[in-house]
This record gives C-alpha cells, sequence and structure tokens, in this order.
C-alpha cells in the first residue's frame, strides 16, 4: 500500500467521530495536490465541517 | 521500471554513443572505467537529464560547459545542442525523458568570441517527457507535468537512495537526519506536520475569537498564557530527549569500542588509597622494629636464660624420675610419736586431736633431699622465670608477625600498585574517550529520571488547562454567537489529537518496516550468520548494528559488511518508498578487498534477481575474483573507452 493511502485510511481509522475524519480527508487531499491559498481553502473546509451544538450551555 | 538505454549528444566526453541495457536472468550491468575517463560525467549525466543537476560538479563556474568543447570550437553551425536521454521501460511502455542545453556558437572573428574567449553560448534549456505506449508517442513539454513524470519514476527528495555512492560511506550512516527526513517525505508525513501546524493556527485563532468579555478575557488569557507553557515545555522535552538518545547513542559506541577497559580516574583513585595503605604498613613495620628492639634489648637476658629455665626444668624432673635424691627425714619419728601418743621430739601427751593431726601430716609427708629442697624452692622461680620469658617471646612473636604480615601486605599492594600504573600507561591515549564514557555512565539515569519527571510535568499542565479551558468555554458558551467558533475550535482540537496518533502510528509503522527490511536483506546478503545478531533502526534514522552478544558493533563492522549494510538499508527504503526504480551505484567495492569484496559482489547479484542494478567499477576494483564471478552469472560488461584525442568516449560492451 502507498504511503499517501496508508495515511488517508489511518486518519478515518483514528477518527471517532464520522464528520472529523470526512473533514480530515478532504483537508489531507488538498494538502497532496498542493495549497496555495491554505487559509481559505482551511476556513472554507472548518466551515463545512464544523457541527454547532445549540444546546450546549 | 527498468533503464532500457542512455543515449548522449554531445554531452561533455560523451558526443555521439549510447548504451542499452538488456535484461537477463539476472538486471546487473557493469560499467567500467577508471579515474578520469568518464564515469562521472556518465552518472552526472542521468541526473542533469532528471533533475537539471551534476552533484559531482562542486561549483559549475568552474566547470566546462556541457556542449563537448571539440564539437563548439569545430562547429560550423550556428547553433549547437548537448543532450541526454534516458528511455525508461514499464511493462512494456516506454518513457523518454531528454534534456537538451542549447548553445548558440560564434565565430571566432565574433566580438562574443573577443570577450569570452569560447564559441558556445548557452541560449537554451529544454525539457521533454515522451509517452510511448503502444507505439505511440506523446510528447510532453509542461514543466510541471514532466516533473511529475520524473517524481513517478525517482522523486528528486530520494534520489540519494537510488544513486548511491559507495565513495562516500563514512557519511552514509552519520547523516541521520537527512534520512530521517527523507523517509518522512517518502511517507508522507510531512504532509500531516503541514496539517498539523495549519491545524494549531486555526485553533489559536478561533479560540481567541471566543472570549467578549473582561470575565473570559481573563480566562482566555490564562488558558493562552497555558497552552504556551505546555508548547515549550513539549519543546523542551522533545530537545532534552534527543539529546538524551544522543548520549546514549554515543555511549553505545564508546563501550563498544572501549570495551572492558576500566576508569582510569577510578583506578588512580584506588592507587592512591593503595599507596597511603602501603605507607601505612611501612609505618607499623618501623613501630614493630622498634619495639622488637627495645624489648630484645630490655628483656633479652630474660629470653636468652629462658632455655637455660628450660634445662632445668627438665634436670628436675628428670633426677624425681630417676629418684636421684637422698632423702635425709626419718618418718619413724611421727610413727613413734602416734604409737606412744607422745611427740618424741618435745615429749609432750598428744591427745586424740594432735594425734590425728600428725596422722595427717604423715599421710602428706614426702621425702624430699636437701638438694631437691633447694631445687623445689627454685622449681617456682624456674616456673616463673619460664612463663615471663614465654610472654616475651610471644611478644617477640606477634611482633615478628606483624612485620612479616605487613611486609607481605606491602609485597600485594606493590603488585597492585604497579599494575594500576601499567593500565593507566597502555589507555592514556584512551582516556579522553573513558573519561566520556564514564561521565555518560554516570548522567545518563539522571537525564533519564529529569526526563520523565518533566513528562509528568506536562502530563500535570494538561490537566490544568483541560480545566481552565472547560472554564473558559462555559464563559462563552453564555454568547450564542460564539457557539460556532466553539464548534470550529473542536473541530481543530479534535483533528490535531486524531493526527498526533496517526503521525506517531506511521513513523512507527514506517521505521519498523525499514527496520525489518534492512535486517532480513542484511543477513541475507552478509552469509555470517554467527557473527551478528541484530540490526535496528532508531527513532531517529540511525542505524546500529548488534555482535551475537547484542553489543553495539557497527565501529567495528568492516567495509564489506558496512557496505551491504549500507545497501541493505538503501533497499529497504525503496520497498517503503513504492518505486521500483533501478539502483545506480558508484565505486561500491573500492574500499573491500580479497573475500569480502567477492561477498559484496555477490550481494548484488542477489539484488539483481528483481531490480535492476547499475554497477561503476574502477579497473582496480573490478579484480579476478569479481570478474569470475560476473562471467559465470552473465553479467554484461561495458567499458568507457577514451579516443586517442581524450577529447570524447565511447561505451563498448564487452
Amino acid at each position: 500500500m502507498n504511503s499517501s493511502k496508508k495515511i488517508h485510511d489511518s486518519l478515518i481509522k483514528n477518527s471517532k467521530d464520522e464528520n472529523v475524519a470526512d473533514f480530515l480527508k478532504a483537508v489531507f487531499i488538498k494538502e497532496n495536490q498542493g495549497l496555495s491559498r491554505w487559509n481559505d481553502v482551511y476556513d472554507e473546509l472548518i466551515e463545512q465541517y464544523s457541527e454547532v451544538d445549540y444546546n450546549e450551555d | 521500471m527498468r533503464i532500457e538505454e542512455i543515449q548522449f549528444k554531445n554531452f561533455r566526453k560523451y558526443v555521439d554513443t549510447s548504451i542499452r541495457f538488456e535484461k537477463a536472468d539476472n538486471d546487473i550491468h557493469a560499467i567500467i572505467a577508471d579515474n578520469g575517463v568518464g564515469k562521472t560525467t556518465f552518472l552526472n549525466a542521468m541526473t542533469w537529464c532528471l533533475y537539471n543537476e551534476e552533484p559531482k560538479i562542486k561549483d559549475k563556474k568552474e566547470a566546462l560547459p556541457t556542449l563537448n568543447t571539440d564539437v563548439s570550437n569545430n562547429s560550423e553551425n550556428s547553433k549547437e545542442e548537448a543532450s541526454v536521454s534516458l528511455i525508461i521501460s514499464d511493462n512494456g511502455d516506454r518513457i523518454v525523458y531528454k534534456r537538451s542545453d542549447i548553445y548558440k556558437i560564434h565565430s571566432v572573428n565574433s566580438k562574443y568570441y573577443e570577450d569570452y574567449g569560447k564559441r558556445e553560448e548557452l541560449i537554451d534549456q529544454d525539457f521533454s517527457v515522451t509517452e510511448i505506449i503502444d507505439n505511440v508517442s506523446n510528447i510532453i513539454r509542461d514543466e510541471e507535468t514532466c516533473n511529475e513524470y520524473v517524481s513517478s519514476f525517482i522523486p528528486e527528495s530520494i534520489k540519494e537512495f537510488y544513486f548511491f555512492d559507495g565513495e562516500q560511506l563514512d557519511n552514509y550512516f552519520l547523516s541521520s537526519s537527512n534520512i530521517q527526513d527523507q523517509v518522512f517525505t517518502l511517507s508522507y508525513i510531512f504532509l500531516l506536520d503541514s496539517m498539523e501546524r495549519r491545524l494549531k493556527q486555526k485553533e489559536r485563532e478561533f479560540r481567541n475569537k471566543g472570549s467578549s468579555n473582561e470575565k473570559s478575557d481573563d480566562k482566555l488569557k490564562e488558558l493562552n498564557d497555558m497552552i504556551d507553557t505546555i508548547e515549550s515545555e513539549k519543546d523542551r522535552l522533545n530537545k532534552l530527549t534527543k539529546a538524551y538518545n544522543d548520549k546514549s547513542a554515543e555511549l553505545d559506541e564508546l563501550m563498544t569500542s572501549l570495551g572492558t577497559v576500566p576508569s582510569l580516574t577510578k583506578l588512580e583513585e584506588k592507587r592512591e588509597k593503595k599507596e597511603t595503605l602501603k605507607s601505612n604498613h611501612e609505618k607499623i613495620i618501623k613501630e614493630r622494629e622498634k619495639s622488637l628492639m627495645d624489648l630484645i634489648i630490655k628483656e633479652s637476658p630474660k629470653i636468652l636464660a629462658n632455655k637455660a629455665f628450660e634445662k632445668s626444668m627438665e634436670l628436675i624432673q628428670t633426677k624425681r624420675g630417676q629418684e636421684d635424691f637422698i632423702y635425709q627425714i626419718d618418718e619413724d619419728i611421727l610413727t613413734d610419736s602416734i604409737e606412744e601418743c607422745s611427740c618424741k621430739v618435745c615429749d609432750r601427751l598428744l591427745n586424740d586431736e594432735l594425734i590425728e593431726y600428725i596422722k595427717d601430716k604423715k599421710a602428706k609427708l614426702y621425702l624430699i633431699s636437701p638438694e631437691e629442697k633447694v631445687l623445689k624452692k627454685h622449681d617456682k622461680d624456674f616456673k616463673n622465670s619460664l612463663n615471663i620469658s614465654k610472654k616475651y617471646l610471644d611478644e617477640e612473636k606477634r611482633l615478628l608477625n606483624d612485620i612479616s604480615t605487613s611486609n607481605e601486605t606491602i609485597d600485594t599492594l606493590e603488585e597492585e600498585i604497579q599494575q594500576a600504573y601499567n593500565t593507566v600507561k597502555v589507555h592514556e591515549n584512551e582516556r579522553t574517550s573513558i573519561n566520556k564514557r564514564d561521565e555518560l555512565v554516570k548522567i545518563l539515569p539522571e537525564k533519564k529520571s529529569e526526563l520523565d519527571k518533566l513528562s509528568d510535568h506536562i502530563k500535570d499542565l494538561e490537566s490544568q488547562k483541560n480545566k481552565i479551558e472547560k472554564e473558559y468555554d462555559k464563559l462563552c458558551i453564555k454568547e450564542k454567537q460564539n457557539l460556532d467558533t466553539i464548534a470550529k475550535r473542536r473541530l481543530c482540537q479534535e483533528s490535531l489529537k486524531v493526527i498526533e496518533k496517526v503521525k506517531n502510528d506511521i513513523m512507527d509503522e514506517t521505521r519498523q518496516s525499514i527496520e525489518d527490511s534492512t535486517k532480513s536483506k542484511f543477513f541475507e546478503l552478509i552469509r555470517k550468520t554467527k557473527a551478528y545478531s541484530n540490526v535496528k533502526i532508531t527513532d531517529n534514522y540511525e542505524v546500529k548494528l548488534f555482535d551475537e552478544n547484542n553489543r553495539p558493533a557497527l565501529s567495528s563492522a568492516s567495509a564489506s559488511e558496512k557496505e551491504l549494510l549500507a545497501l541493505s538499508f538503501t533497499l529497504a527504503i525503496h520497498s517503503i518508498s513504492g518505486y521500483e526504480s533501478p539502483l545506480v551505484v558508484d565505486t561500491l567495492l573500492a574500499r573491500t578487498s580479497g573475500v569480502q569484496r567477492t561477498n559484496v559482489a555477490q550481494g548484488c547479484l542477489d539484488v539483481s534477481k528483481n531490480k535492476q542494478i547499475l554497477l561503476f567499477l574502477l579497473d582496480d576494483e573490478y579484480t579476478k575474483p569479481v570478474q569470475d564471478l560476473f562471467k559465470a552469472n552473465n553479467v554484461i560488461e561495458y567499458n568507457l573507452i577514451e579516443s586517442e584525442s581524450e577529447k570524447d568516449l565511447t561505451i563498448k560492451r564487452v
């Protein structure tokens, strides 16, 4: 198995939360492709995958 | 993937030549040339083609142009090209990497020639990749795409593992941090590092955004300070851990090289103590000798008389035994006195009591002669004198004993002191190393303890941080608009935990995989089953070799053993990289000789069953046993042949 796939699978396996797993998958794919505007990409993905708990108090 | 052919055109000494590598039972190709003929140029040509680099040229400004000088001097064209093409085959398909330097050729009458003293002027460089699939060619000139093709063959970041330089072997095992970086590149850990760094930044950003009042501001400050403290302590822990590991490794090396050589400082301390002890015994001897002298002077008449006393006592006993003494006392007086109940001396009447008294005395009476009486009187004196002289003799014996014991002790101490001197002298030139070893043996346990304490301290701090964070979140949650920021922060935090775990797992797994592969390959190649027991790769990618008693043995390994270990490690990197590209090895055998050289050559043959190997050898390395071995295994040989003018080379298959 090549190294990139190994990391990809390991990120999913070690995430207890499916949402976190999806987020990390997405970030890893972007990083693998090479990021020139990383801050914007990270903001977008964090916005997409963060889950607000409105009942929290 | 394998190199099928290399074509040279006007590239330095390689004017118009090519080399084709055909695959047989093995895929090993020996290119033989002496120093200065063109071996280095050949190697540089390959890396120049792929990466535009000629690593063997230290200073490009001092080097000749890539264009062959004869060509540039004699050309009648306005342009010339120096190029190298690498033709790679991959499961029936072909990829051609071609790099060209394009030169404008000025006339000898030109201003350029007048200014620079040369005709050639580099005006452009071209790099292309041609894909040949089912005999259909597709030329790619886009730089990014071409570089991707190069990376799919041998990525530049790991090229040192594919273009192996046997002359750099001494540095090979020293450049562990370089190896670690390259392994991290191969295993994509650098991507995880990047993700970690960026997520930490985002997390901090969201953390700082959440606060909206003074209370939460204070709590945020407390939290940020705590996080900074933890980061700083973790950095310190990493540095101390690295320093500890480096020192441990240094100690291992020293233990191997010094073996059982004792601590010279401790030896010298012991020697000094023994010298003090020896002095003390010498003092004791002096004192005893004085006491003995005093004893002899004071009591010698008694000591000398002792013999006479003993003789006298013997005589008395003998005389007694022989009943030589004449007895004068008349016993009858007492008998008559008892019978007549009156004393025969004073005529007094004796009562019963007196009679019993006389009877009692008569029973105890023994005859004694005047001589014996005198002797009896002196008997006691004799006995006393004997006791006294015995006492003095005992004292004399004791003193002599003490002197003898001290002398024996001094002899032993002198021997031990001399031994200590000799040991120190023999190992004097290793004193620095020995002191270093002793210092490390002393401080390493303390350092370990320091690390453990720091580790525990960090755990405490993290616990405190979690508490502060919870308090901060409680304060932030009071503002609904902060919920979004909190959610983003938590996503970053959870992701960071996962990344840390994955990174550690991948690092461990990669290192373990390289270790297992290196070990397996090394023991397969070395053919010496008992000399070594283990190969380990440390966390910072230092290669360690252990002997049959599990002691570090890399420093004492032979050159060929190190070659085989480096080769095994390189092949292990190949296997984790996923790139099954050829291995190009320069001057592998120069540092070995005899049987060891043949072993390394056989090792390469073994590897070449599954991997293409191009072996560049000097004439001196290519000894008869190696030649015979290669010939027996149908290894194809090539010679680099210089022309008479020494300006160009051809490659001839032998």
